[in-house]
């Protein structure tokens, strides 16, 4: 039957060139465009879940309204050491905020301060990675500012910066840090107002003693566990004064984005296969129009409709398994130029519901998008031929033979 | 953008600087025992004082549902565009040194010995953690000049004057309601916003006889949507046109 169907696609090499071409140029397309976009949404992830929130995070629900240093989380000490004891927990890591004036004489800004522990937002995220210049905090006395920052106040590598700000008992908090990092988070708020130190020297500016605003989970078991997790994190550390939300709770606007993505994924997938699927339709249509005779003749000689459809539809099948062989080696290697090197849009830098997309864009290779493709592509090919070989199969043997 | 000048403005640079309320005691008009004019109630409430300077010495209490402190500050005014304050104490505080030049404010931190500029954006912001802004320390303009005002009431000898805002006028409340003594000592001042709710009052209390002029020596500032939080400024010294080095109000004298 295949090999009867291979010498009938070779029959008509030209045309199955192209039907091929159609396929796996779609089924490539489909892979760079996905890989694009995925690439894309992983930036977005990275911004809001990886460097922000964390898969659940914990807080004072007070804090959540008011955003005031004051309403910080009760025993964090002995919340964090009971959360990262969980089997559910990956890693986890805890963040104080507050409002400052930073600058110097000439020049100052208002900033979010972010007092971080190094080691355990390492485990979390990959702050090192954000960085542009210099380094990752190390020590007290050093700071970390955004690129935005960096710019407005015309801090380099080695700037000291004054931080003043109006600590918890009233009094003036004053300090001085050396920058030794300049980050791009891809928050465009953060790289303009960001600054981020030790914990310890936050708490101590602030006269916040030990406080801190936030514990930050990871899922262990990533994306999938973090409902799980959200559970355990409500059973061990739950209760009056704390708040725990996945992220997607803490940020809906951002999870439903990423939820379009998916979904525009998906939709591009389907208007190309579309396409391609009626190509293989007239392909096909026209090959059964042109073979009237030659089916007639098999019809005759007492082949049977059944088998007739299952010939007609191996053709497809085997011009949709070359085409899949073709697309899934060509967009394969598209992914690849996509991933390594990336797409340079020519925006400049994207400016797109606060994430501040780089100039240029990389792609995220995901296998589950090449298996839908390829697997989608053959699918519509062979149902686009079922109308070609059902239409086949009806010929009347007698008819079909006087044409010519 | 939209600068908060207030009344409050020229009122507390003025109990914390130059002098308060004089020309009340100066003008010929209220010396004439003439009624004064609506302008003239709402100037001395504004406290005008061209080219005046004082010293002064000011304790500043804050209540927050936070923290309640107290602040002991001396300061120096030329006119209205220079003023300096230097915080004596508490302890913690003492050597800050606010620098007000015109529309500009820096902040001297005698903890890292350096100088901060207060950006634009900031402006809005709480003073060395009172209810009062930066803004209100460095904008000076008159209520007669962004306002239209009518007399709502006189009653004991205390005027009670309405001021709507202008439709152009850069300012950042909608209605101001100004309470009076006839002889041109304020007893309230209540800020509304442009919708119309009360925002913050001013109160002037304990009227005394300060180097030679009559003045309220005590100034509340309540908001209005945390009746229990105040900050209250009581004039503890004021010297009247003193003398003082112009060198004083520039960034290389914050130091000293």
């Amino acid at each position: 039957m295949f090999a009867l169907a291979w010498r009938n696609i070779w029959r008509h090499s030209r045309r199955s060139a192209i039907t091929v071409a159609a396929m796996s140029l779609g089924a490539a397309i489909c892979m760079v465009m996905m890989a694009f976009t995925d690439g894309m949404f992983a930036t977005m992830f990275d911004v809001a879940v990886t460097q922000t929130s964390g898969h659940v995070r914990v807080e004072n629900p007070a804090y959540v309204e008011t955003r005031s240093m004051f309403d910080s989380l009760p025993d964090a000490q002995e919340k964090l050491e009971t959360l990262q004891a969980l089997p559910e927990v990956q890693s986890a890591t805890w963040r104080a905020f507050g409002g400052a004036l930073l600058g110097g004489e000439q020049k100052t800004v208002g900033v979010e301060l972010i007092g971080v522990d190094p080691a355990l937002e390492r485990k979390v995220g990959d702050p090192d990675s954000l960085l542009v210049e210099g380094r990752y905090l190390e020590a007290p006395g050093e700071v970390v500012i955004g690129v935005g920052l960096a710019e407005e106040l015309d801090a380099g590598l080695g700037t000291e910066l004054v931080a003043m700000t109006q600590a918890s008992d009233g009094s003036i908090g004053a300090a001085e840090y050396t920058v030794v990092g300049i980050a791009k988070t891809g928050s465009t708020a953060r790289d303009k107002q960001g600054a981020w130190l030790t914990l310890g020297d936050l708490q101590e500016l602030l006269y916040l003693e030990d406080q801190v605003h936030e514990i930050v989970l990871l899922a262990e078991g990533g994306e999938d566990a973090v409902d799980g997790l959200k559970d355990a994190a409500v059973a061990a550390v739950g209760g009056d004064g704390v708040l725990v939300r996945t992220w997607r709770e803490a940020d809906p606007n951002m999870a439903s984005m990423l939820d379009m993505g998916d979904v525009s994924s998906w939709i591009l997938l389907s208007i190309i296969f579309f396409l391609a699927g009626f190509g293989v339709l007239n392909t096909m249509l026209m090959s059964v129009f042109e073979r009237t005779r030659e089916f007639g003749v098999m019809r005759a000689l007492g082949m049977g409709r059944g088998r007739l459809v299952r010939l007609v539809l191996s053709e497809s099948l085997v011009l949709a398994l070359v085409g899949m062989l073709i697309g899934g080696a060509l967009g394969g290697v598209l992914d690849f130029l996509v991933v390594q090197y990336g797409i340079d849009l020519g925006y400049g830098d994207l400016d797109m519901a606060g994430i501040q997309f780089p100039d240029t864009i990389k792609g995220q290779f995901r296998v589950d998008r090449v298996i839908a493709t390829l697997v989608t592509m053959v699918v519509v090919a062979l149902g686009a031929s079922l109308f070609p070989a059902w239409r086949a199969s009806q010929l009347k043997p007698i008819e079909a033979m006087r044409r010519d | 953008m939209k600068s908060r000048r207030t009344l409050a403005a020229a009122v507390l640079l003025s109990l914390l600087g130059a002098g308060t309320f004089h020309l009340a005691t100066q003008s010929p008009v209220s010396q004439a025992a003439a009624e004064p004019t609506l302008e003239e109630l709402l100037n001395a409430t504004d406290d005008v004082n061209r080219g005046e300077s004082s010293y002064s010495v000011v304790e500043m209490q804050v209540k927050t549902a936070r923290y309640e402190r107290t602040m002991k500050m001396e300061a120096w005014s030329q006119g209205e565009e220079k003023s300096l304050i230097r915080i004596l104490e508490p302890a913690k505080d003492a050597g800050t040194v606010t620098l007000k030049v015109d529309d500009d404010m820096w902040n001297y931190l005698p903890k890292v010995d350096r100088t901060m500029k207060v950006p634009p954006g900031m402006m809005g912001g709480s003073w060395m953690g009172s209810h009062f802004s930066n803004d209100d320390l460095v904008k000076s303009n008159r209520l007669a000049d962004e306002y239209t005002y009518e007399l709502s009431e006189k009653k004991d000898g205390v005027y009670t004057i309405t001021c709507t805002v202008k439709p152009d006028a850069a300012v950042v409340w909608g209605k101001v309601v100004v309470q009076v003594r006839e002889d041109l000592i304020p007893v309230s001042v209540a800020y509304f916003d442009e919708d119309g709710t009360l925002a913050r009052t001013m109160t002037f209390t304990d009227v005394q006889d300060m180097d030679g002029r009559k003045m309220p020596v005590t100034m509340t500032l309540i908001p209005a949507d945390k009746p229990e939080e105040y900050t209250r400024i009581v004039t503890r010294q004021i010297d009247f046109d003193v003398e003082i080095d112009p060198k004083t109000f520039t960034l290389q004298a914050l130091k000293e």
